[in-house]
């Protein structure tokens, strides 16, 4: 079986209908957890790819709704419900203090990148002159980020940063009811030509999970 | 030169449209639980675990060379560990 994601049991939730491949999704109850599921082959045909993460996602993303959750990487494929269960038995106390801590949380993406410049990699003179330039780029996103959080103020409770290999990463933990004026306070900080900022979410708040087991 | 403000995509609206299959792709790919330790992840005596990552980065590969990504030209990296 494919496992989606873990919510707390208390929630009610009403289930996604159909999941990946079209198969059914389903609760498995396990002490004050719930676990979502649904048949899988185990087949991964290479054209389906993105039509079966699409289908993952809506189905993280319509219990996300309703729930706090935590996901499951995809494909995580489980070979039976016993094991499963097993897992969810051994790691209930971490999961459910997180599902707790992250109630009506919701993690906002921003991603600081800088641009081609549109001079050919080959034209700069040096590797020291290279790695200077790329030097002062990164940091400038970096300067970038640091504004976002400054005009987020407090509506984020917690950062997470992460670099990448043309800019920085934010995550930032945002409470549900706070998101309008979060998006609105930070949609309003000004980038710099040759620097992109793209903000994508709400998303299930995986950077602040911090059980101690992955 | 003119300087801009972020572009912005909600998931869950009409704009979600906007959202990329590599967000998606990254989301799914890059962030979750890992199952390990006492678990069997084989399926017919064949490692799923090797099987799904194989196929999984070749598609993955195969999605990226298909989909335009406007402001974002990256690839997510696997394994990458935050700042906190």
């Amino acid at each position: 079986m494919l496992a989606y994601c873990i919510a707390e049991q208390q929630s009610q939730i009403r289930i996604p209908r159909r999941g990946v491949e079209g198969a059914q999704v389903q609760g498995i109850d396990v002490g004050m957890l719930r676990c979502f599921v649904s048949d899988f082959g185990g087949r991964m045909p290479e054209g389906r790819l993105p039509e079966m993460v699409k289908d993952f996602s809506q189905v993280l993303q319509r219990i996300f709704e309703q729930a706090a959750i935590i996901p499951f990487r995809f494909p995580t494929v489980v070979e039976s419900e016993e094991v499963l269960r097993q897992f969810l038995e051994s790691r209930s106390v971490d999961y459910s203090s997180a599902l707790h801590r992250l109630r009506n949380k919701v993690q906002m993406d921003v991603r600081v990148t800088f641009e081609p410049s549109g001079v050919p990699e080959n034209s700069v003179q040096s590797g020291k002159s290279y790695l200077e330039h790329r030097r002062a780029r990164y940091q400038e996103a970096q300067s970038i980020l640091k504004e976002f959080r400054r005009a987020s103020d407090s509506l984020a409770e917690k950062w997470v940063e992460r670099d990448t290999p043309s800019g920085i990463r934010g995550f930032a933990l945002v409470d549900r009811s706070s998101l309008p004026v979060f998006l609105e306070k930070i949609g309003r900080v000004p980038t710099p030509a040759g620097i992109s900022a793209r903000i994508t979410g709400p998303w299930p708040p995986s950077e602040f999970v911090e059980t101690g087991h992955e | 030169m003119a300087e801009k403000t972020p572009e912005i995509v909600l998931f869950g609206n009409e704009e979600s449209a906007d959202l990329t299959l590599l967000d998606l792709i990254d989301h799914v790919l890059n962030t979750g639980v890992i199952i390990r330790g006492n678990l069997v992840l084989s399926l017919a005596g064949v490692d799923l675990v090797y099987l799904g990552l194989d196929l999984i980065v070749s598609s993955v590969e195969t999605a990226l060379r298909h989909v335009s990504a406007p402001n974002w030209t990256e690839r997510p990296a696997l394994g990458r560990r935050a700042k906190r």
